[in-house]
């Protein structure tokens, strides 16, 4: 059963999948074009000296990749089933209905996920060749919440698209869009370093919350 | 499941409402205001006082209650105001004995500002090293920056590859001079518009205080000796052409110190300060002597010291800020309120602060909580975790919870 949803899920993502890793390969050829660029163009020490000393942030280009992306996977995933309430028939199934969801909420964040490896491999990949290890690794903490607030908006898709409700539909956009923008609060390298994880909790409880409006679809409540 | 998620929902709610709401409500009660400015006049040899506000009703004034216009004020300061009393010919010719002129006042002109953030701010391990004893007027941009942890490494900027060469140099300089890696701490003022690089002020594992600068192409280490019966929580650095002193070192119990050129002595200021959470210091240097001021918990004070850091005289006042009302304000409508960033530090914190004054608020929201759960037939039970939240949140969580709505036990309600 859980194989035939997860390719049921395949089906409907694979499309969306495969033009968010182009839109994510070109966003990053175009950040390495620039950085090699501005290399060129003032040299290696500026850079690196507002990099560090100025805490200038040279990646922010990448900054709402995966947001989009979670907000894209929600929309491909939960949008066509709901629009239609044939996500009813997937509460019909001989399993327990919060494990289902549950279950199609994890193949959303394993796809994400997959795509914050690939963001951070091209990140980590580009800054390598100009940038030495300690601004690798403040990019890489320093990305980090922008990168896990792929999932806020993620989650925050499924509670708009299941909640039956209009005035919850809006109440949950407006909430997941406001929650997706704490994740963007700083503006300095290495700031998230003592808040990474409330981010991470944050993130954990907000799992929890599509079972309610998967209820209230299941039962048709308004 | 059921109430557990509902849960949840309600508290992801009222923790975007905190964040959001609470800040813009309080800048409905923002008030227009200017910190007074309190400054010692070397010629009365008292402090004089600047309050800029619409309601202060008085504006220049000193300790004896004397009314100045803007005029005769500035003339009490000739160390802060000698463009104005230049172009007025107005400057004093001697003051204490010593001779007031314009050349003089500007060369010995200091200042130095410490904002609390700077005691709270991320730093990337990767810093310059300048020459200091450049043959250039301007200070040249080196051709790598170094990392301090277990060793000092040197990494070509163009390469992006060590300079084993220079690392091995300042490692071996650094444990000759009894340099014990891996460092604790790094101060320096890493900026090249200044008129010559004084390097960096290291602390190594055993708590030395080492000074570390490029001289000649080479490296310069002393250990500074310095002892301290307190740990080091910064240190200010600042260049200037007088060489009186390096900078501020203050230590996690609030003591200020000058690290002087006088074999790194150190001088301690005699200032009683608190907290250094949201503080503003600065030290004024003239030609008769310094003056400290600092900005702290809605209070100003104002310390004048000889020449020799002695202190002449102090003083202290009240002070609240343009926010003191807002806060005040946004206390009670407002129990829990969580702050991202602040002026305070550069760290992005979910700064969690409780006030009991919100009480006035949760309390009548529960009782308005109570009676609509019985108007609309819900059960109490059901409904505990969100009592709490509106207890300890107020407006945000009750807020959260009309956006969800109450728990219904739903099993009779399938429509059809």
């Amino acid at each position: 059963m859980y194989k035939a949803l997860f390719y049921k899920e395949w089906i409907k993502l694979k499309a969306a999948l495969f033009l968010l890793i182009i839109i994510t390969l070109i966003t990053y050829l175009v950040f390495y074009i620039n950085l090699k660029t501005l290399i060129k163009v003032q040299d290696a020490y500026t850079i690196w000296y507002f990099a560090s000393v100025k805490g200038a942030i040279f990646y922010d280009i990448v900054k709402y990749l995966i947001p989009f992306s979670g907000f894209i996977i929600g929309i491909a995933q939960f949008f066509p089933e709901t629009m239609q309430r044939k996500l009813r028939l997937l509460f019909h199934l001989p399993i327990d209905h919060n494990k289902s969801l549950g279950f199609m909420a994890l193949i959303g964040c394993f796809f994400l996920f997959f795509l914050i490896l690939i963001n951070y491999f091209l990140l980590i990949f580009i800054l390598k060749i100009y940038f030495p290890f300690v601004i690798l690794q403040s990019a890489f903490i320093t990305s980090l919440p922008w990168f896990i607030s792929g999932f806020a908006a993620y989650f925050g898709i499924i509670l708009v698209s299941i909640e039956p409700s209009i005035k919850g539909r809006l109440i949950y956009g407006f909430h997941c869009f406001f929650l997706v923008l704490i994740f963007f609060k700083g503006t300095f390298p290495n700031m998230y370093e003592k808040s990474i994880g409330y981010y991470w909790l944050l993130i954990f409880i907000y799992i929890f919350t599509i079972f309610y409006p998967a209820f209230r679809f299941k039962r048709g409540l308004d | 499941m059921l109430k557990i998620s509902r849960f949840c929902l309600i508290v992801v709610l009222t923790i975007v409402f905190v964040i959001y709401i609470e800040p813009m409500f309080k800048k409905i009660f923002y008030e227009k205001k200017t910190d007074p400015s309190i400054n010692y006049s070397s010629v009365l040899k008292g402090f004089v006082i600047a309050d800029y506000n619409e309601n202060a009703g008085k504006k220049f004034y000193d300790l004896n209650n004397n009314f100045y216009s803007r005029i005769e004020y500035q003339k009490l300061l000739p160390m802060i105001y000698y463009r104005d009393l230049s172009i007025w010919k107005s400057l004093p010719q001697k003051i204490d004995g010593i001779d007031i002129n314009y050349k003089e006042l500007v060369k010995y002109k200091q200042i130095l500002r410490i904002k609390s953030h700077e005691f709270d701010s991320p730093e990337i391990n990767l810093y310059p090293m300048y020459e200091s004893d450049s043959l250039f007027s301007k200070i040249e941009n080196p051709d790598s920056m170094f990392t301090i942890k277990k060793s000092i490494k040197f990494i070509n900027a163009n390469s992006n590859k060590t300079d084993l060469n220079l690392s091995l140099k300042f490692t071996k300089a650094l444990q000759d001079n009894g340099f014990k890696f891996p460092s604790k701490q790094i101060f320096g003022n890493p900026v090249p518009k200044k008129p010559f690089d004084e390097g960096y002020f290291i602390e190594d594992s055993s708590g030395r205080l080492f000074h570390v600068k490029m001289k000649n192409n080479n490296p310069f280490v002393a250990d500074t000796k310095i002892k301290l019966k307190n740990k080091i929580k910064y240190i200010k650095i600042q260049e200037n052409e007088l060489k009186e002193y390096y900078g501020v070192l203050v230590t996690n119990k609030n003591e200020f110190f000058l690290i002087t050129y006088n074999n790194y002595e150190l001088i301690k200021l005699p200032l009683e300060i608190d907290n250094i959470k949201g503080m503003y210091f600065v030290l004024l240097s003239d030609i008769l002597k310094n003056v400290v001021k600092i900005k702290n918990n809605n209070q100003i004070s104002c310390y004048a010291f000889d020449k020799n850091y002695k202190l002449i005289d102090s003083y202290s006042m009240f002070a609240p800020g343009f926010d003191e009302k807002a806060k005040k304000i946004s206390n009670i409508f407002f129990p829990l309120t969580i702050s991202l960033v602040s002026s305070d530090t550069r760290y992005v914190d979910f700064d969690l602060n409780f006030s009991i004054y919100g009480l006035f608020t949760s309390i009548p929201l529960l009782i308005f909580f109570f009676l609509f759960l019985r108007l609309k037939n819900f059960k109490i039970r059901d409904h505990i975790f969100d009592c709490l939240l509106i207890f300890f949140t107020g407006i945000s969580g009750f807020f959260a919870f009309l956006a969800v709505g109450g728990f219904k036990n739903m099993k009779c309600t399938i429509k059809a």
